[in-house]
């Protein structure tokens, strides 16, 4: 049996949604675009249902690009000889508005229950005084549910159950249902003059049948003051403070550093700990497998390529912890409220902030995180500037680069001038977002004028289930679809650094004992390196990096850093031929340092380092990123030109930093 | 007037929506033309206001606002 739920936004269909498929569901992206597809299963009896959630309409005739998908998929539905079973909620705060779009899917003829979402205030006896008026007024069945709470999930069940071979729900196919869809497709297809007037027509005319056959006073605030009037004054008390000039930014201020935090510090403890269950495992394969290429490839390709996808789960988890908080109380939309001015001449959304922000911390998440925007094009926009933003993996990097360049101790004024270059490089990645956001802005083609209107729903407690879904589904869709790619590369990248195919990394191979004794360990580790298929390609590309001031060995680096950019560190400690220092950088600064070009001047100059600065600011050097891209956009084409135009530009600007300054 | 001009706090009545996709939005909210409602506040530099009836409470930019012709009604 097939069903897809309908509604408005905000009406109870996500959290019915998730009381019928709890973990069985998986959200992906209808072909080509970037509007979500949330698809589920859940059993009735034996027999197994699958579950479709439309992105939120209230009416069919669409505004959006989510709005069109949701009333072509029903459009699409309604011509299929036997159309799965439309469950339409009604919520009981705005049922006037459900009822509108009640209507229309009534009249496409296709087999709808409706569903009356209610809360846990509402009395039993006006329920079923709903009830009973509404299956008098439209003819089908009708089923009172709290999507919160989950009571009369098990009664809706069962009416599915009856409904399935039911032709009485199921309109005829007559003439006047088929003119209705054509009317339908026809408005959606073109805004002529005439169409719009048939439109706003038909929208009056029910919305006053609606009007007339539930009088205001069933449902107005006065006859139950007690309930519904405690939210509404509850959500304008809130509002007066969180959407205040003043009062407003600063407790948004406030909760962007709390997420901050979380993302950024609190994460790192379980960040840590999957770090060291994984070397464990490594260390482990390692003492009781056979010692052989295979076993090495396990523990030191394979597990760390698994880490590297877990250790990404901690970030994602507290990020989509608050964004689900956001989105299920109602707060997000007052975000949107107030961040939508700032970032709009950018071409982005006020529900682009989060997300953004998010980038600093790390931009796996944060693309993740972009779902949320419902127009596609601020979401693309706001999804291929956020690597730009300064991630946590760069900080490695930078610190070792800006240690080259200045003592710890230099100050300007009370300033220490390391955190000062560091400030500078985290205002250069929003600078940089923001440029390019508005570059693409002014270049993508625009579908038409985006109206953003938004209903502001009343404030209520996020359902703990909900906000628990949303995380295990967010983690869950990273580790199984970002996480296929991502061990792929970090295996063949593992694989060419163990292979080379010249004499000296044979001779170190086959452990030719008179050749290894001329070496300590660490040199040994540097040599296999630099005759490994992965040092002989940083040789080959020293050609295409020299005029940005590189050597074949930050060359290799270069390539291990696309795995993930704070792989440099390690590469370099290895190159050094020093011994895994791990957090320590003084003697891999001390070596860099040390190091001469033939003529004898220093290799990491003012102009190498800040030209290689620029190419870690820009770059797109995280496999991870990469992958989610392709994941949410669901293809090559914006992973690829993303990847394209920020190495392409770390390029340019390395390189005009280097020629300007030696 | 313009909803952009009109006065924060006092019931106003939709008169007349210069943009039909507006127009089919403000419909399908419940905010069509003769509903009456209150403009409540507006977000900062230009921002998007927040209006309101007695069973929803909407936001828009105020390029749509200034395509939204209201008027002060008489009152009883």
């Amino acid at each position: 049996m097939n069903v897809v739920l309908a509604g408005n936004p905000n009406c109870g269909k996500t959290s019915l949604f998730n009381r019928f498929t709890g973990m069985n569901q998986k959200v992906g992206n209808y072909p080509g675009i970037t509007v979500s597809k949330r698809e589920g299963s859940f059993k009735i009896d034996s027999e197994a249902c699958l579950i479709t959630d439309l992105p939120g309409i209230y009416s069919l005739y669409a505004g959006s690009e989510d709005e069109q998908i949701s009333v072509n998929t029903l459009l699409d539905l309604q011509k299929i000889e036997k159309p799965p079973i439309i469950l339409c909620i009604i919520d009981i705060q705005s049922p006037h508005k459900n009822l509108l779009l009640l209507s229309q899917l009534i009249e496409l003829g296709m087999p709808v229950i409706g569903v009356f979402n209610y809360r846990k205030k509402t009395t039993t006896s006006e329920i079923s005084d709903w009830i009973k008026k509404l299956k008098a007024k439209y003819l089908i069945p009708f089923l009172a549910l709290n999507a919160n709470s989950g009571e009369g999930v098990n009664a809706l069940k069962e009416e599915l159950k009856n409904n399935k071979n039911n032709e009485a729900v199921s309109g005829d196919p007559n003439s006047k249902v088929a003119e209705f869809a054509t009317w339908i497709k026809q408005a959606n297809e073109s805004d002529t003059e005439s169409n719009i007037l048939k439109i706003t027509k038909d929208l009056r005319a029910r919305l006053e049948d609606v009007d007339n056959s539930f009088p205001s006073k069933t449902y107005s605030p006065e006859l139950k003051p007690d309930s519904t009037q405690k939210t509404h004054s509850k959500t304008s008390y809130l509002d007066k403070l969180l959407m205040h000039h003043i009062w407003g930014y600063l407790i948004f201020g406030i909760s962007l550093i709390v997420i901050f935090q979380a993302v950024f510090s609190w994460s790192a403890y379980p960040m840590e700990w999957i770090e060291e269950g994984f070397g464990l495992l490594s260390a482990f394969t390692q003492n009781y497998l056979p010692s052989n290429f295979y076993t090495n490839a396990i523990s030191d390709g394979i597990i760390p390529g698994l880490a590297g996808i877990v250790v990404f789960v901690p970030q994602i988890s507290f990020l989509f912890l608050f964004i689900a908080l956001f989105e299920e109380s109602g707060y997000m939309t007052r975000v949107v409220y107030l961040m939508d001015r700032l970032v709009k001449p950018f071409g982005l959304s006020g529900r682009s902030v989060v997300p953004l922000i998010s980038g600093y911390a790390c931009s796996i998440p944060a693309i993740m995180a972009t779902r949320t925007i419902k127009n596609p094009r601020e979401k693309l926009i706001t999804m291929l500037v956020i690597p730009f933003m300064t991630c946590s993996a760069r900080i490695p990097v930078y610190t070792t680069l800006i240690a080259l360049m200045m003592s710890s101790e230099a100050s300007v004024g009370v300033f220490n001038s390391q955190g000062l270059v560091l400030f500078a490089l985290y205002l250069f990645g929003a600078f940089m977002s923001f440029f390019t956001a508005l570059v693409a802005h002014k270049i993508m083609k625009r579908g038409g004028r985006s109206v953003l209107i938004m209903e502001l729903p009343n404030y209520k407690i996020p359902s703990f289930n909900n906000v628990m879904l949303t995380i295990y589904e967010k983690s869950k869709s990273f580790v199984f679809q970002a996480g296929k790619i991502i061990i792929l590369v970090s295996l063949a990248l593992y694989l060419m650094s163990n292979i080379g195919f010249n004499d000296t990394f044979e001779k170190i191979e086959d452990n030719d004992t008179e050749f290894v004794n001329q070496f300590t360990p660490n040199e040994l580790a540097q040599l296999k390196l630099e005759n490994s298929v992965i040092g002989q390609l940083g040789k080959f590309i020293e050609p295409a990096i020299r005029p940005l001031g590189y050597d074949w060995k930050i060359g290799i680096s270069l390539i291990t850093s696309f795995a993930a950019r704070e792989v440099f560190v390690g590469t370099m400690s290895t190159i050094y031929a020093l011994e895994d220092a791990g957090d320590d950088t003084t003697s891999i600064i001390q070596k860099m340092q040390s190091d001469k070009n033939p003529d004898g001047t220093a290799k990491y100059s003012l102009a190498v380092v800040l030209s290689l600065l620029a190419f870690y600011a820009l770059a797109m050097q995280c496999l991870s990123t990469i992958a989610v891209m392709y994941k949410e956009t669901g293809g090559w084409k914006w992973p690829s030109i993303q990847f394209i135009v920020s190495t392409g530009s770390a390029y340019l600007l390395a390189l005009l930093i280097y020629q300007l300054m030696s | 007037m313009k909803l952009t001009q009109a006065p924060f706090n006092k019931p106003l009545l939709v008169i007349k929506i210069s943009d039909t996709a507006l127009e089919i939005k403000l419909l399908e909210l419940g905010f069509g033309v003769n509903t009456q409602f209150n403009l409540l506040r507006q977000a900062p530099f230009n921002g998007p206001y927040t209006l309101n009836n007695e069973k929803t409470q909407i936001i828009l930019r105020s390029e749509d606002a200034n395509r939204i012709e209201v008027s002060i009604p008489l009152s009883k």
